[in-house]
């Protein structure tokens, strides 16, 4: 943190500014199962949770990133953020309709990155300038040797923000800025000391996120359909029982006796394998094609099916990378100085909310 | 901040953001404006009792001042009046400077004049004494005669002892003028 930033923040404490120009915005997660929303008020040792909520979203309202049902969606909107009472916020981006892409630019002129970008916009992604919106991250270390600088652009097309832009609109909130899931998890909880470079894992129902994050710029992006309804239905079909049978049984893998842990585990065994096999991929992608010096130092898991018991040794790309479950209120504030109304299993599918409420 | 919004909408943002800026600094402005005549009101009230004070007190300076010139004038007129009267009293008697003249012009050589004192005694009768120094005595005596032959003069008496000494003379004649 530079001298400024911190007077800025010193500043700021003690000098707040009205609650009228500060533009209190939440984090807001669309995801294809649900929509969460979280939003922080300073306290006196910290941020603390002021206001939280989620709602299930029907299936086909949002398919792999794309609104299908744009009024079911602004309806549920409406009504969540209403009752919290937010009406702005930073939402969250698909990963599937995103464009990642690393470029050196000779400047560290914002005007002039921004020129380079557009340029060299069409060599990377299937959009002209005219159909994208972008920004940019500048990787901290310069290229050695050439005097250039290197970004990691995301670029999303103008259509799909606008698609996005009129249903928020439409439910009343005032969007602030629109982040890609990667870039919101890693706010949440790569530590911002010494930022590592880290393989994150985000298990959701339907898919998964694999994001590789170096020195706090998020690097790669994919996007597997392998989610915890897979591990659900397996266990579902082993044991016999319903989805919700099956999916309180998974979630109290671990809590039963050893026995039927074992059973749990050999059943799920087959559907987990496919998520591995892509992390190895990454893994492998990283390890030939990343940068260089800097390799994966260890995999962080996230979403509440990260929690299967034994998840995190099985899916690990390399015994001796620890892989971790995420802390993802480890940028927030202290659990120590505070307890949040969010249990831990709880907010680890509210990780992208947390780290766009933080930005 | 705004990553990923198109232009017209973080255009409609910063616009949103600055006419909230400015509705907060024109509140806050009021807010200052509203403290500050409150907080000048006691000194207003002060100052309007102090300004009716001065107003009245000026009003009663410039009344005693005006009373105090009308007593001055008056003293002024009634000092002019009695001067005026006084001198009324006197226009119609006979001029000092012509009894002085006469007795002058009866004036013979040998005769120096010292003083001359003249008592009135109405609009046209006054007692004269005539002072002065002779080289002789019989200068004196013709400048008696003179003087007693001037129609104007009666009783114009020169003491004898004036006549003790035969040169430097000093004399006193006292006559009774009529014109």
């Amino acid at each position: 943190m530079t001298g400024t930033t911190m007077f800025t923040r010193a500043f700021f404490k003690f000098f707040p500014p009205p609650v009228y120009l500060e533009t209190r915005h939440g984090g807001l997660h669309i995801s294809d199962d649900a929509v969460r929303i979280i939003q922080f008020v300073q306290g006196l040792k910290g941020l603390e949770v002021r206001k939280h909520g989620m709602r299930a979203l029907p299936r086909g309202v949002v398919d792999a990133g794309f609104i299908k049902d744009e009024k079911a969606l602004g309806t549920i909107l409406k009504e969540l953020v209403t009752e919290l009472g937010i009406t702005s916020v930073t939402a969250s981006l698909p990963e599937e309709k995103m464009y990642l892409f690393k470029l050196d630019v000779p400047s560290l002129n914002e005007k002039e990155i921004r020129q380079t970008i557009e340029f060299k916009l069409e060599e990377n992604v299937p959009l002209s300038p005219a159909d994208a919106v972008f920004y940019f991250d500048i990787v901290p270390s310069p290229v050695a040797g050439s005097g250039k600088h290197t970004v990691m652009v995301s670029v999303a097309p103008r259509k799909v923000i606008d698609t996005y832009l009129s249903v928020l609109t439409g439910a009343g909130l005032t969007v602030t800025s629109f982040e890609v899931e990667a870039r919101a998890l890693a706010r949440a909880f790569v530590p911002k000391s010494a930022p590592d470079c880290e393989l994150i894992v985000n298990v959701m129902n339907h898919k998964t996120g694999l994001y590789i994050v170096s020195g706090g710029v998020v690097s790669f992006t994919s996007t597997v359909l392998w989610g915890g309804a897979l591990v659900t239905e397996a266990i579902a079909k082993e044991f016999g029982k319903t989805p919700e049978e099956a999916e309180l049984l998974k979630r109290n893998a671990g809590y039963h006796d050893a026995q039927d842990t074992k059973k749990v585990l050999t059943a799920v065994a087959g559907t987990v394998g496919v998520l591995q096999k892509e992390i190895e991929k990454v893994y492998s992608y990283w390890v030939e094609n990343g940068e260089e010096g800097k390799p994966i130092d260890r995999v962080v898991l996230c979403g509440s099916d990260s929690l299967l018991v034994g998840l995190a040794s099985h899916v690990t790309p390399n015994p001796e990378i620890p892989t971790i479950v995420a802390d993802t209120w480890m940028n927030a504030f202290s659990k120590d100085a505070y307890i949040p109304p969010i249990s831990h299993d709880e907010s680890l599918d509210y990780a992208v909310a947390i780290g766009l409420a933080l930005s | 901040m705004h990553s990923l919004l198109p232009e017209r909408y973080i255009a409609s943002l910063r616009l949103n953001y600055r006419m909230r800026l400015g509705a907060t600094a024109l509140f806050f402005l009021s807010v200052a404006v509203a403290i500050g005549v409150v907080a000048l009101l006691p000194s207003y009230i002060l100052s309007r009792g102090q300004e009716t004070k001065a107003a009245e007190d000026l009003a009663l300076l410039q009344k005693t001042s005006h009373s105090q010139d009308a007593n001055q004038a008056e003293a002024s007129i009634k000092t002019t009046k009695a001067l005026i009267t006084a001198f009324e009293g006197h226009q119609d008697t006979v001029p000092l400077s012509l009894i002085i003249e006469t007795v002058v012009l009866q004036r013979k050589p040998g005769i120096s004049i010292t003083s001359v004192q003249v008592k009135r005694s109405g609009m046209t009768d006054a007692a004269l004494n005539v002072a002065g120094v002779a080289t002789s005595r019989d200068a004196l005596l013709t400048f008696q005669k003179s003087l007693a032959k001037d129609p104007h003069f009666s009783k114009v008496d020169l003491p004898i002892s004036d006549l003790a000494k035969t040169k430097d003379i000093r004399f006193n004649i006292t006559a009774v003028a009529k014109w």
